[in-house]
């Protein structure tokens, strides 16, 4: 075998060695830590489901064209399940964000973890906002003409050119999401693998067991 | 020194359905939207049209259309993508990364705006042939004359069932050609005649909203408290919530530098990008990472992890005799 060909087994099977460690007992428990018992837990999960809620009307919304999300009756019900999905997706983001923050959930290797989150944010807000401005109403419009003054300005309005809605809905329906939920996916296998971060320390414990972080 | 724990598995375990938990977190927020929608319903307000602008403020459209023509509206001095004026151009000293890209959508609104969609307009209206024809033969100079002596006099202008008079003075075509191009407007043609960046698909609306981008769209959404100081594109929407989450970034622009600076938008992105930057590192940044700690919320969260741990021997908890056997292992 090729030197060429020795690399490119070795990095194959490097993938496939680390898939094999997702086993399913590790995606799919059935047991979780003692200490996992709060609200609190719940805000990662319905984040995820508002945004299958946002995802799936938003499939439908697209196999029906603008017209019809602008029409009363079904589509304008729909392009509603959609914005409040928006509304509900950032609602139990910012919790769950803010709840983490609080646990200090980057610990014990978890630092990759936090920065998928927080990019998971950052181009959920991008997202929602090309949503904003795919919309067709005259919000759509004045955010058009507000926002584009901030992108020039930033120096990327010369390619994100919000006064295209050809690119500004492709970008809305396909590209974003699609960096999304790979983030989000991967977001999801690293605290699988990882497992839900452990409390710090009790009182009686922190002499005996080291620094917290 | 026993060995600091970093394996969740290491603790107890309870059972746990990941499955169940997330079907029911989809049916809880299906319900949630489901019922927003229908008792609330969705922001809409109808978008703005060339047309009702041409119709229902013909002076406004006039004005618009003669700065355009004459190169002195704010798009044709903008700047980059549109072109390589200066008027818009952000900049913090030496740096104005909007010049990177360079003019990626050139637009002449002269052309773009008046005279293509008034040369479209000539086989509808043969009439307008010679006054286009005045126009193109003359020097740069007197079209200036011209559109100036238009602008002075349109304040003046008379409105009366559709009609504009606008007193006669040294305006030579001007009045014939805009004249016209409001009737392309009020017949609801212009916006198809001006938004032809691509021969056939007609995706991007550059054209006419940056014709409307002026007074026409800032009347609007004074009218709805749309504008900058009133928080901008993250302002609820009618009685609806709009995009909050973009709270941060609307609030510098209320206070200075930014609300003030002719860069703000430019060192609101910017700072924002730190902002997330710092986010990001928060796992890395000695003092700040430490904050949860000392903080100690955490505690709200695990309180009754806690309260089994700290009760000390003797506890007769679930926690405390799980934890009992943890420490023995």
């Amino acid at each position: 075998m090729s030197r060429r060909g020795y690399e490119s087994s070795n990095w194959t099977q490097a993938v496939r060695r680390r898939a094999e460690t997702f086993t399913w007992d590790m995606l799919l428990p059935t047991e979780q830590p003692i200490y996992v018992r709060s609200v609190v837990y719940s805000f990662g999960a319905l984040t995820l489901g508002a945004l299958v809620v946002v995802v799936v009307s938003g499939i439908v919304l697209a196999a029906n064209g603008p017209f019809w999300w602008q029409t009363p009756g079904a589509g304008v019900f729909m392009r509603g399940i959609h914005y409040w999905g928006v509304q509900a997706f950032f609602f139990f983001m910012i919790l769950h964000l803010t709840a983490q923050f609080f646990m200090g959930s980057w610990r014990l290797g978890r630092a990759g973890t936090w920065i998928l989150g927080v990019l998971s944010f950052a181009v959920s807000v991008v997202t929602a906002f090309t949503g904003y401005l795919s919309r067709g109403d005259f919000f759509s419009q004045w955010n058009q003409v507000q926002s584009k003054d901030a992108f020039n300005g930033a120096g990327i309005g010369g390619w994100f050119d919000v006064l295209n809605n050809g690119q500004i809905y492709g970008l809305h329906i396909a590209v974003l999401p699609a960096i999304l939920i790979a983030m989000v996916s991967l977001h999801l296998l690293l605290v699988r693998r990882h497992g839900v971060v452990p409390p710090y320390p009790a009182e009686n414990e922190r002499l005996e067991r080291g620094p917290a972080r | 020194m026993r060995r600091y724990l970093t394996d969740p598995a290491k603790y107890p375990q309870t059972r746990f359905d990941l499955v169940k938990e997330a079907v029911i977190s989809g049916l809880v927020v299906l319900v949630l939207v489901v019922i927003a929608s229908v008792a609330l319903g969705v922001p809409y307000v109808k978008p703005l049209t060339i047309q009702q602008v041409a119709t229902k403020e013909p002076v406004l459209f006039l004005q618009t259309a003669a700065h355009e023509l004459d190169d002195t509206s704010a798009i044709a001095q903008y700047g980059p993508p549109y072109n390589n004026g200066t008027g818009s151009l952000q900049a913090i000293g030496s740096f104005h990364p909007q010049t990177i890209l360079g003019v990626t959508t050139p637009i002449n609104p002269a052309q773009v705006d008046v005279l293509r969609p008034l040369s479209m307009a000539v086989p509808l209206d043969p009439a307008l042939k010679p006054a286009l024809s005045t126009w193109n033969a003359a020097s740069r100079s007197q079209q200036d004359t011209w559109v100036n002596a238009y602008l002075q006099a349109l304040p003046r202008a008379r409105v009366a069932g559709g009609a504009v008079q606008v007193p006669r003075t040294a305006d030579g075509p001007v009045p014939a050609m805009l004249s016209a191009l409001r009737a392309l407007g009020s017949g609801g043609l212009m916006s198809g005649a001006l938004d032809r960046l691509s021969p056939v698909y007609r995706y991007d609306v550059a054209p006419s909203l940056l014709f409307l981008q002026g007074a026409a769209l800032h009347q609007m959404a004074q009218r709805y408290d749309l504008l900058g100081g009133e928080w901008g594109i993250m302002h609820d929407e009618l009685s609806y919530p709009g995009p909050w989450w973009l709270t941060p970034y609307t609030a510098l622009y209320q206070i200075p530098p930014y609300s003030t600076s002719p860069a703000g938008d430019l060192m609101a992105a910017y700072t924002m990008l730190i902002i997330l930057l710092l986010l990001l590192a928060i796992p890395f940044l000695p003092g700040v990472r430490e904050l949860p700690h000392k903080l100690r919320i955490y505690r709200l969260v695990w309180r009754d992890w806690y309260h089994s741990v700290e009760r000390g021997p003797g506890a007769t908890t679930r926690g405390a005799q799980a934890e009992k056997r943890r420490q023995a292992t």
